[in-house]
């Protein structure tokens, strides 16, 4: 079911109805658990498709059993292996594209369900949480139908908070915000990324394809327009996304957690990834970072070693987030410059402290040219390690590579800086305007004229652009 | 649940204000273009509809009328060859429209014929005469012409066009109308301001979309009368023609029997059918190997119709001598088209005007 699709609208506002036919809190869970079942359902079209899926739930909820009975770092340990395994198999890593299973099953989702069962047997083990939950609580905790595409990634007691509240009368002030924080997703997902993949889409293939490739100027203004173009169609898509499924929970009782929190003002690749996908990072540093990093604390203890092992820590994290993205050998370049992205970053700032000291530091970071810079450096480095996710295989992004040359990728660096460090500030200005002109709507009938306005927009973009938009996360 | 439907209500009812008045801007913005009972996709570009499928969706209705008609059929240059005011002269009891479009294959054109009979009475269909304009380009398997459909048999241009605003729908056979011919007005209401915008639109990023985006130049007649076909063009076409039939060394047979199919129900329904072999300049027969399969497979469906009541073919390959009288590798020169059309026109004229030919004959009998 495509998340901008009227068949997933006509779902939503059947479950939305069925819903608040009761108010009954067990009556409310059920019909969230139908609504969840029947979105995992639509996306396979036989039983035996959807069986991979099932069994690796299955096999999660008995490992974090297990554990509950046996609360120790090797049984921990041992679950994690089991489901990490199963995973790669199921997703099939380029690696082990020889053993598969001899059909076509559904993978969507998968990511997701891992990272929530991980979190229950770490914490399960640690103790954090005291008891597991039971199989159908499992069931809507790793399968809700709002978060089973893309996450984000609630947290067990974020979501034991929701799941005892979903009985709360709602106010027409919650009501109005959903369908305006909505409306807002439709417009990112239908409108703003719509539009930033059809220039991607037809500036890219023209660097792409070897029959209609360029070269020189033409090449490197091309690629740099067809990068710049891919990292707003991710980011309006994947936000706008975020939007919508935000909104919806707030009429069905939840409130989700949010993924996205204005990543282009970041002023480093680190600050960054605590802006973008927020609730993946959280987990990355909850379940890969802070545990790495006490490890080789504990052996490297040296005060002087810290920061170094940060570097590392932070390496691999990035790595490893990187690879998740997909399941092919250029996720692996992409882990490779994100980890390099951020222990770069982090040895920058260790490197520029040691120099500057820690107030100089401080007081260069606030400087508007140099936060302007690296806001620009921060854009244009996470843009160019996006080329690994629209490039079709390693070959393709060898090529491309090897055409634009070390001055090619140097300038379009040079390039999508300066443009991002001269464009950014009309484009927080733009958005706070719009920000603050909103606020000052209070009119109810403007209110919903405004919302109404949005709404056409979609539905204008959609006929012209003559497509339905895809959420490009769903993918990865 | 009270509060959810109420704030349902209120933004359908905003949502259907602002589209009405939109629709009202829309008459403002881009005027309604003169009504006509005669259709040319060669304008197309230069009305409010932009693209050939557009222009033909909604300004069909003006085929409703029952009278005897010559509708032209084809890709480009069943267009660019067939000019309808000059074949008109020649088919004095029909009006003529041209509604080919540019790169279609046959069933591309099965769609266009299905969508001009759906606003058509029986009546008025019996009164058609169909120019076919076949060449090889007509028989590219949709697979291989729109490879990047994400559905399966793809979607042609003119489909995509019909589903865009939700007025047709994807059925097994062909695309089906939600509504009937009598909505057609009400539906070209709708989507004017979808046709405005995108006027605005185009307007307002034809440079940029001219940097970023690779279009082929547009000619005039002088310059195109004027344009030699060079060695690397010829080179380069042949590649793009060898890239759109599928990199295949046949043309497709399933698409051959379409076209089989169609005139066989066209005149089984009593309208009536021309059949023009496009010629091509003389190096492109040569080094097309789909034209050899083309040549191969006509006779045969010449053959088969041949002695049908309402049925005509026409031979243009006589016509010229010098590859020169092209302006590319398929689209002849004005001056060449000018002797298509004349050619045609006649044969059109024989199947199109039956009645008119035995009065001028009862006619021309008294007067002797």
């Amino acid at each position: 079911m495509n998340f901008t699709s009227p068949i997933f609208f006509a779902f939503v506002f059947a479950t939305v109805l069925a819903f608040h036919l009761s108010s009954n809190l067990s009556y409310r869970r059920v019909i969230l658990s139908i609504a969840s079942l029947t979105l995992v359902a639509s996306y396979s079209t036989t039983w035996l498709q959807l069986l991979p899926l099932t069994a690796f739930l299955i096999l999660g909820y008995l490992l974090i059993w297990l554990v509950s009975l046996n609360r120790t770092g090797p049984a921990m340990a041992s679950g994690l292996a089991i489901i990490l395994v199963v995973y790669i198999f199921l997703k099939q890593f380029f690696f082990l594209q020889a053993y598969s299973l001899p059909y076509a099953y559904t993978v969507v989702g998968l990511s997701y369900i891992l990272f929530r069962i991980i979190h229950l047997l770490v914490d399960v083990s640690s103790g954090e949480i005291k008891s597991i939950p039971g199989p159908l609580e499992f069931f809507r905790y790793t399968c809700n139908f709002l978060c089973f595409v893309s996450g984000p990634i609630q947290t067990w007691d974020e979501f034991k908070k929701d799941d005892a509240l979903l009985s709360a009368p709602l106010s027409s002030e919650v009501v109005f915000g959903a369908f305006s924080r909505v409306a807002t997703g439709l417009v990112k997902v239908a409108v703003i990324a719509a539009i930033a993949n059809y220039l991607y889409e037809n500036v890219s293939v023209q660097i792409l394809q070897a029959e209609q490739a360029e070269s020189g100027i033409r090449l490197f203004a091309k690629y740099s327009f067809s990068a710049a173009s891919y990292t707003a169609y991710l980011y309006y898509n994947f936000s706008g996304y975020m939007d919508i499924v935000l909104g919806i929970g707030l009429v069905l009782g939840q409130k989700l957690p949010e993924n996205f929190d204005r990543p282009f003002i970041a002023r480093s690749f680190l600050e960054f990834w605590q802006r973008w996908h927020i609730t993946l990072s959280l987990w990355f540093k909850a379940y890969v970072f802070t545990p790495l990093m006490l490890v080789l604390v504990r052996l490297f203890p040296s005060p002087g070693a810290t920061a170094y092992v940060g570097v590392f820590c932070f390496f691999v994290t990035f790595l490893l987030m990187g690879i998740w993205h997909g399941s092919t050998i250029v996720f692996v370049i992409y882990g490779l410059l994100m980890g390099l992205g951020a222990s770069v970053n982090k040895l920058w700032q260790v490197a520029m402290t040691a120099v500057l000291g820690k107030k100089p530091y401080r007081a260069l970071q606030d400087n508007w040219l140099y936060a302007a810079l690296c806001r620009g450096l921060t854009f244009a480095y996470f843009t160019m390690a996006l080329t690994c996710l629209w490039v079709t295989s390693l070959d393709q992004f060898g090529v491309l590579a090897g055409r634009l040359g070390v001055v090619g990728i140097a300038a379009a660096l040079l390039v999508l800086t300066l443009g991002f460090a001269c464009l950014f500030r009309p484009y927080q200005f733009l958005q706070e305007s719009i920000g603050k002109m909103m606020l000052h709507v209070r009119s109810a009938p403007v209110e919903n004229l405004l919302l109404a306005s949005r709404l056409l927009l979609v539905l204008f973009c959609i006929v012209l652009l003559n497509k339905t938009p895809e959420f490009v996360y769903k993918a990865f | 649940m009270r509060l959810i439907l109420v704030q349902t209500v209120k933004t359908f009812v905003c949502v259907s204000l602002l589209f009405g008045l939109l629709v009202g801007v829309s008459f403002l913005v881009v005027p309604a273009e003169p009504a006509s009972d005669i259709l040319d996709t060669r304008i197309a570009e230069a009305s409010i509809y932009s693209t050939q499928t557009k222009y033909l969706s909604f300004t069909r209705g003006a085929l409703v009328a029952p009278r005897p008609r010559v509708l032209v059929m084809g890709a480009s240059n069943a267009n660019v060859g067939l000019r309808p005011f000059e074949i008109q002269t020649d088919v004095p009891c029909a009006s003529v429209s041209n509604l080919a479009v540019g790169n279609a294959n046959v069933t591309e054109i099965r769609q266009i014929v299905d969508l001009v009979h759906d606003v058509q009475s029986p009546d008025a269909r019996s009164q058609n005469t169909f120019v076919f304009g076949t060449w090889f380009g007509l028989f590219s398997d949709s697979r291989d012409r729109w490879p990047n459909s994400s559905r399966d048999p793809p979607e042609t241009d003119m489909e995509a066009e019909l589903y865009r605003y939700g007025f047709y729908y994807r059925a097994a056979d062909r695309p089906q109308p939600r509504l009937s011919a009598a909505w057609l007005p009400i539906e070209g209401i709708l989507i004017r301001p979808f046709i405005a915008t995108e006027v605005v639109a185009r307007q307002l990023t034809d440079g940029l979309r001219g940097y970023f985006f690779v279009r082929r130049p547009k000619r005039t007649d002088a310059e195109r009368e004027a344009v030699h076909f060079g060695e690397e063009d010829r080179r380069e076409a042949t590649t793009y023609w060898y890239n759109l039939m599928g990199r295949k060394d046949d043309i497709s047979a399933d698409e051959f029997t379409s076209l089989e199919n169609l005139i066989d129900r066209l005149l089984d329904a009593h309208e009536k059918v021309v059949v023009v072999d496009l010629p091509l300049p003389k190096w492109n027969q040569k080094v097309s190997v789909y034209d050899s399969k083309y040549r191969q497979r006509l006779p045969g469906l010449l053959k088969k119709f041949a002695g049908r009541e309402g049925f005509a073919f026409s031979d243009l390959s006589g016509l010229s001598t010098d590859d020169d009288e092209y302006s590319d590798e398929v689209h002849p020169k004005p001056h060449l088209a000018k002797l298509w059309a004349e050619h045609v026109g006649k044969t059109a004229k024989s199947v199109a005007c039956p009645v008119v030919n035995s009065a001028l004959a009862g006619q021309a009998g008294k007067k002797q």
